[in-house]
């Protein structure tokens, strides 16, 4: 992942892991939490949010360059690792940010650490299983099948070629393919839901907001139905014309909705 | 150090009656293509002549026969290989039963011990216990994360060895599997238990395995110079493990037709390339999951030719696989020439033969079983197999 002006990339040693982050901005810490495919990298969504906040996008253990130690093969595993991210970081309290898979962390640790989060962000997020529709079958199908799912129109994804679409070096298909595995160690069975977790959620009352995609084809817009009815203290918005990643399919109504409650999350 | 090689015959019981047609309607040819293409009463008639095929192998001289286990597979109608294995202890009585394999990582390991026990009971001692990983596909089928595959099957190998020699009641708590109370009553008859053999296509990381507990391995179907390769690798293990390894630690397993005539074998022998583009036609994701294999196994099995197990590898047609001795047709004479070349080359202190295949005639399998017991498995004996160095 290039480094620019705007933000670093460095390897943190926080407990037993070996962590990529990607840092930059001002302002209180928000934490951005990937999800199945790896760090996408610093993208325009993550400079936009740096405006005024300090983000950390780290890359999970297990992903891009950070380690995995034998401990972390669970959803659970991983939000005990990054509530001693939180701890030895002093990011608390810290806006917490989920995307899809990411969201679905971003549910557990808020279910395991409320009073370290400020605010709540869940983004197309897995975590819950949905009563309506399934979660695709996206780890034992080609990524032509997964990229075809991911948007509701890729004509109208800014840089879609440059950003979603790309060919990939050699190297870079070799980590993909690690942090394939590491999806699949996460997200196996039950398949990309624990099945406790709204018995988890019960009684947060962290504020959050969560946000779907109105087509989203791979986590289905029930999902984020539940999570609003989990959390008693959230609210759901829905963008139309709009699949599973709304940063990059509709980035202006998502960061405006994004950032006018990360300003006011009460 | 066995002097002799031993011949097993093998069949995959395939579902004769698919056709490329069928097969071109769906994305892939294991997990895609739906049982609404099977016919119980087909298969019926079918599995009766896979099982009139294992008594003639063991009444005309076979010395074994050998049986394994697929799912989702079109090709193999054994999505239980021990159910097989007591149908060869019933209808067989001399031959030895090679179990190769019980995919354990996807199965429960004490009920594996406890059946795998009954049949070394059933046949009085007959049982090869072969243990195998499996495809992607048996793991996926299975509901199994790929990438617990090898952790899982190791973990299960221990836990089956303990079942058979350790009294119980006795705890297992491994990372997978959780007992407090392991007490199974039936125990087999050779001790301290059956041989273990692990098949493999061509992961190097399996034969490295294999060699480290001293089980034999038995390739299947491998290029000859790729087969080589990775007896090398056994060879280099069981060194470093600190024993001499001969050819009852190794195994080759290819597709052999032996008819009256060298051109009625041709012939017949062309229904092994049966349905050829389909058997590993599918998404990368369902025969190279992520974490299931290392980069470097995939690279052995990409060339490794296509058809035999459904995994992956490079495709050669009829001639080409004949040209090099991976498929052996012909008649009497011819086939023992071929073989010969072949165990001259790889010393294997066992022969498995692919013996049939698609909608190959159940008379010309006979024919051929009768032809290899007669006259080509004495000639084949009278080979003397050379050490390994």
């Amino acid at each position: 992942m290039a480094v620019t002006p705007h933000h670093s990339d460095e390897l943190m040693q926080i407990a037993d892991v070996s962590i990529q982050v990607l840092k930059g901005g001002e302002g209180e810490p928000l934490l951005l939490l990937h999800g199945a495919g790896g760090n996408p990298g610093w993208l325009a969504y993550h400079q936009a949010l740096a405006q005024r906040c300090t983000v950390y996008a780290p890359s999970h253990p297990g992903y891009d360059r950070s380690s995995r130690p034998d401990w972390i093969s669970t959803m659970n595993d991983m939000a005990h690792f990054y509530r001693q991210f939180i701890e030895e970081l002093s990011l608390a309290p810290v806006h917490l940010m989920g995307f899809s898979m990411g969201g679905w962390l971003a549910a557990e640790i808020a279910a395991m650490c409320p009073a370290y989060l400020k605010s709540l962000v869940l983004v197309d997020a897995a975590g819950i299983r949905p009563e309506v529709g399934e979660i695709a079958e996206i780890l034992m199908v080609s990524q032509d099948v997964v990229k075809k799912l991911r948007f509701y129109d890729p004509t109208q994804v800014p840089d879609y070629d440059t950003v979603v679409n790309r060919q990939l070096t050699p190297e870079e298909e070799a980590v993909q393919w690690r942090n394939r595995e590491m999806t699949s160690r996460l997200c196996w069975k039950p398949y990309f839901h624990n099945p406790k977790l709204p018995a988890y959620l019960r009684g947060v009352k962290v504020p959050a907001l969560i946000v779907w995609g109105k087509y989203d084809a791979i986590i289905p817009l029930n999902c984020g139905e539940l999570f609003q009815q989990a959390l008693s203290n959230s609210r759901l918005h829905v963008i139309d014309r709009c699949g599973h990643s709304p940063a990059l399919e509709k980035p202006q109504e998502f960061l405006q909705t994004v950032q006018a409650f990360l300003s006011k999350p009460n | 150090m066995k002097d002799r090689v031993e011949v097993f015959w093998f069949s995959e019981q395939p579902y004769g009656y698919v056709t490329d047609e069928d097969l071109s309607k769906y994305d892939s040819g294991r997990l895609g293509f739906p049982n609404t293409y099977f016919d119980p009463q087909k298969a019926h008639v079918l599995y009766n002549q896979y099982h009139e095929q294992y008594a003639l192998a063991d009444e005309v001289g076979f010395d074994g026969i050998m049986s394994n286990e697929h799912h989702a597979s079109y090709w193999c109608m054994k999505p239980a290989v021990n159910l097989d294995a007591a149908v060869i202890c019933k209808v067989t009585k001399k031959a030895k039963i090679a179990i190769l394999g019980n995919v354990i990582a996807v199965n429960d390991p004490v009920r594996m011990a406890e059946e795998i026990a009954m049949l070394d009971c059933f046949s009085g001692g007959r049982i090869i216990s072969g243990f195998v990983r499996g495809t992607a596909v048996e793991s996926l089928h299975g509901g199994i994360d790929p990438s617990e595959n090898f952790a899982r099957f190791q973990e299960a190998h221990d836990l089956i060895i303990k079942c058979w020699t350790t009294p119980g009641p006795f705890r297992y708590e491994g990372q997978y599997y959780h007992y407090r109370a392991v007490n199974p009553w039936v125990v087999p008859i050779q001790k301290p238990h059956p041989d273990i053999w692990f098949p493999g296509t061509g992961s190097p990381e399996s034969v490295v395995w294999a060699a480290r507990h001293q089980h034999p391995y038995m390739n299947l179907g491998a290029l000859v110079g790729m087969t080589e390769y990775l007896k090398g690798v056994y060879i280099d293990t069981a060194k470093e493990v600190g024993f001499t390894p001969g050819p009852e630690h190794f195994g080759y397993l290819l597709r052999v037709l032996c008819a009256d005539t060298d051109d009625k074998a041709i012939d017949v022998g062309r229904t092994f390339m049966w349905t050829e583009n389909h058997r590993q036609r599918g998404p990368r994701e369902h025969n190279d999951p992520p974490g299931y294999q290392s980069r470097e196994a995939l690279q052995v099995k990409m060339n490794r030719p296509t058809i035999g197990t459904g995994t992956f590898g490079k495709k050669m047609g009829y001639d080409e696989l004949r040209a090099v001795n991976n498929i052996i047709v012909g008649n009497p004479e011819t086939v023992i020439k071929k073989l010969t070349e072949i165990i001259q080359r790889l010393n294997p202190g066992y022969l498995h033969i692919y013996g049939n295949e698609g909608p190959m005639a159940h008379q010309d399998v006979t024919r051929s079983i009768e032809l290899l017991g007669k006259e080509v498995i004495p000639a084949l004996h009278e080979l003397e197999l050379q050490p390994y160095e």
